[in-house]
This record gives C-alpha cells, structure tokens and sequence, in this order.
C-alpha cells in the first residue's frame, strides 16, 4: 500500500529489486559512455578520412605532374640508364682483360729468331719454346737467362724440357716455363 | 498480454539501454573497426605515395643536372668500345687500324660460330658469356711481321677502343724472311641495348665517380677505328613498361 501524501491507493511505478536497480545504474552509465565514444570516434573517423582523402588527391595530381616531367625528359633518363648498363658490362670486361705480351717479352729475354726455332702457349700460363743454339757456352747463358728471371719474378716453374746435343756441338733445347700475368688497364 | 506489459513497464530502463548498448556495438563492429582499418591503409598509401613523389622530385632534379651532351659523349665512348650488336665492320676495321699502325701484314681473319649477324638479345649465352656477363663473337687473325711488330699487336689489341680479348696465339718464325707468323685467337665483345625503361616511380641515380672513372678510362684508350654516331633522336611517350633504344635513329 502507499504511503505518505500520495492519494493513490496503488503505486504508479513498478519497483525493481535493489540489486537490479544497481545494474540498472551501471547500464545507463555504460550506454552513456559507449554512446559518446561511438560519437566522438565516428567524428575523428570522418575528419581524418576527409584529410587523407584530400591528401591523396593532391598526391595524385603531384604525381601526375611529375611523372608527365619524367616522361619528357624520357630520352636523357633512357641514355643514362643505357650507359649505366654499358659501364656495367664494360667494368666486368676490364676485370678479366689481362694482356699476353709478357708470353713473348719473357721468350725475347732469352732467345731471339733465328735461335728461337718454335713458340707455344700451353695451359695455366705456361709457355714452351724450342732454341737451337751453336754451342754450350750460349746454352749455359740462357740457362742463366732463365734463373735470372726466376729471380727477377717474371717467370715461374721453368723446366729444362729437352736437350740435344748434335755432333757438331750445337744444341737444341725444349724449356716451358709458366708467366705472371697482369691485367692490361 | 497483461504479463507482457507490467515486464515491459517494468525492464522499459534495461530495454532502453540495451537498444543503444546494441547500436553502439553494431557501430563499433561495422563502422569503426572496417573505418579505421580503411583509413590506416589510406594513410598507409600516403606515406607511400609521399614516398613515390618524393623519389620522383629527385629523379626530375638528378634529370635537370643531368648533361646530355657529355651524357652522349659517354655514350659514344662506350659504343666505340662495346658495340651493342656484333659490329663485324668495326672488327675488320679495328684489326685493319691496329695492324698497319704495327706495321704488320694480315694473311687473314677467320670468324666462327657467328650465327646471325644481326643481334638477338634473347640469344642463349654461352658458358663463357655468362661468366663474363657479355656477349662475344670469337675470330682469329694472322699476323706477318717482325716479332717485335707482331708482339706490339698482341700488346695493343687489348688496349685499344674496341675492346677484344686474346684467348691464346702462336709464333712460327721464318728464317729466311726473317719474319714472325702469329696466329691470334680473339674475341669482341658486344652487349645489346636494355629493352625497357622501368617504370617511371624507380629510382635513378647520377653517375658515380667509379662509373665515370671507368668511361673516362675507356675514352682514353686509342680509337683505331671510325666512332659510332649516337643519335639524338626524341622517344615517344609510351606507356608503362616502357620500351627503351635511346641510341636508336
């Protein structure tokens, strides 16, 4: 029955149990809370897609501009990039251009035609040749040539690959020696 | 009925709350979850755009510093060095310049496994090509001279603008004449112009001082033969990827 001023003989509102009251409070806090958090949210949301949007359109028109300069001046880029690609190539040739002379300069130190009778290149450097010479004396002279250009570093590895003494005290020699090669630029 | 309406007027507060308390979930899930995920990629794609404009401003300052007449200078240069097809002329000429510069006779110059004359850039590289990263094309010269002479060939042909490399020679001497009979195998080099361009958001670089060094290197080396025009011709404005002969007439 209610009580106080109230002439009513029942009461007007529903009464909830304390408990439930108290969710019910809390319920209302959160759906303030959620209800201003959806709100603000969707407001930055909404600005910083208007600013990005706005950004990327003045990107675009910068980009445009600038590619449409590139593209006119697509020649000169084309020749740059062509010659980049050639000094590529030209620096890999470079490393492996490597000159032969000291073959024949090392052969010419020691014996000249007509004494040098034959001249060849055999594999990992190394060079054979053939010497005719008319007697021991100049055999021995050459042999000195050869150590001296051991000594000197020029050649490596010599090898007294033959000797023939004829009756008349000529004499052919077979020597191989391998050479120190450098690059030629 | 009665029931339903004394439960609605009663839980009418937790109806309310949970109505909006649902709306709002609904528009965190389908508006600020997918919108901030939009707009992160957005302001992704604007950094990289920014990114994009940024190296292309550079390209256009790196173009506008760019010379074109020693570019083409350059370009000449390394040409002259490199053909960019077999260039069978420049070899004839270039052995035909080197050898009366020696003073040695030519008894003859053989080519081998030339194929097609003209140029196939999707040619399959040989084993040797592929470890030196260019394209040969092997021959073989006889020289007659003096030995002095014919050393003097061997030493200068790879010193000399047309860039060959000797693979191996020979030496026969006869006495009587008093002359050297070398037989030289060689190979020219030839690399083909790059086909494409790239796409006009890659980076470019000016050229660096190693790159200039090695052009300046190559000028230097003595020009046995006629020099190949580079042509100034303008490209058309093609779309991406862009097709590329800036030598092209």
């Amino acid at each position: 029955m209610g009580q106080g001023k109230s002439i009513n003989l029942f009461d007007t509102k529903a009464s909830l149990s304390p408990g439930w009251q108290l969710v019910e409070k809390y319920l209302l806090l959160i759906r303030q809370y959620l209800l201003g958090f959806v709100l603000v949210v969707g407001i930055v949301l909404v600005i910083t897609y208007s600013v990005v949007r706005f950004r990327i359109m003045q990107l675009d028109i910068d980009q445009k501009q600038l590619s449409q300069t590139i593209q006119n001046q697509s020649v000169k880029e084309g020749l740059l990039l062509a010659l980049r690609a050639r000094i590529t190539s030209l620096k890999k040739i470079l490393d492996v251009q490597i000159s032969l002379a000291p073959y024949i300069d090392t052969t010419l130190l020691l014996a000249r035609p007509p004494r040098l009778t034959s001249f060849s290149i055999g594999e990992k450097n190394t060079v054979q040749i053939s010497v005719d010479l008319p007697d021991i004396g100049q055999a021995v002279s050459l042999m000195e040539g050869v150590v001296k250009l051991v000594e000197e570093n020029k050649i490596r590895n010599p090898n007294l690959t033959s000797l023939i003494v004829d009756k008349d005290g000529s004499i052919k020699m077979g020597i191989t020696y391998s050479v120190l090669l450098k690059p030629a630029l | 009925m009665r029931l339903i309406r004394r439960i609605i007027r009663l839980y009418q507060s937790f109806i309310i709350s949970g109505v909006i308390i649902l709306f709002c979930l609904i528009a965190v899930f389908i508006g600020i979850i997918p919108g901030s995920q939009k707009i992160f990629g957005m302001v992704k794609g604007v950094y990289e755009q920014t990114k994009t404009v940024q190296l292309l401003k550079e390209k256009i300052n790196i173009l506008n510093a760019l010379d074109t007449e020693l570019l083409q200078s350059y370009a000449t240069a390394a040409i002259s060095a490199v053909p960019a097809d077999k260039s069978l002329g420049t070899i004839f000429s270039t052995i035909d310049g080197l050898t009366s510069q020696e003073g040695v006779a030519v008894g003859g110059i053989s080519l081998s496994s030339i194929g097609s004359v003209a140029t196939e850039a999707a040619q399959k590289l040989s084993k040797e090509e592929q470890q030196i990263g260019v394209n040969i094309v092997p021959f073989s010269i006889i020289v007659v001279g003096p030995i002095e002479q014919v050393r003097n060939v061997v030493e200068k042909a790879v010193k000399i603008r047309r860039l060959f490399r000797i693979r191996n020679f020979d030496l026969s001497f006869d006495n009587t004449s008093g002359t050297t009979k070398s037989t030289i195998q060689m190979d020219a080099y030839y690399v083909p112009f790059p086909k494409s361009l790239g796409k006009i958001s890659d980076s470019l670089k000016a050229l660096s001082d190693d790159e200039i060094q090695i052009i300046n290197k190559i000028s230097a080396l003595p020009l046995v033969t006629r020099e190949v025009p580079v042509s100034t011709g303008s490209a058309q404005m093609q779309t991406e990827p862009r097709s590329m002969d800036p030598f092209a007439p």
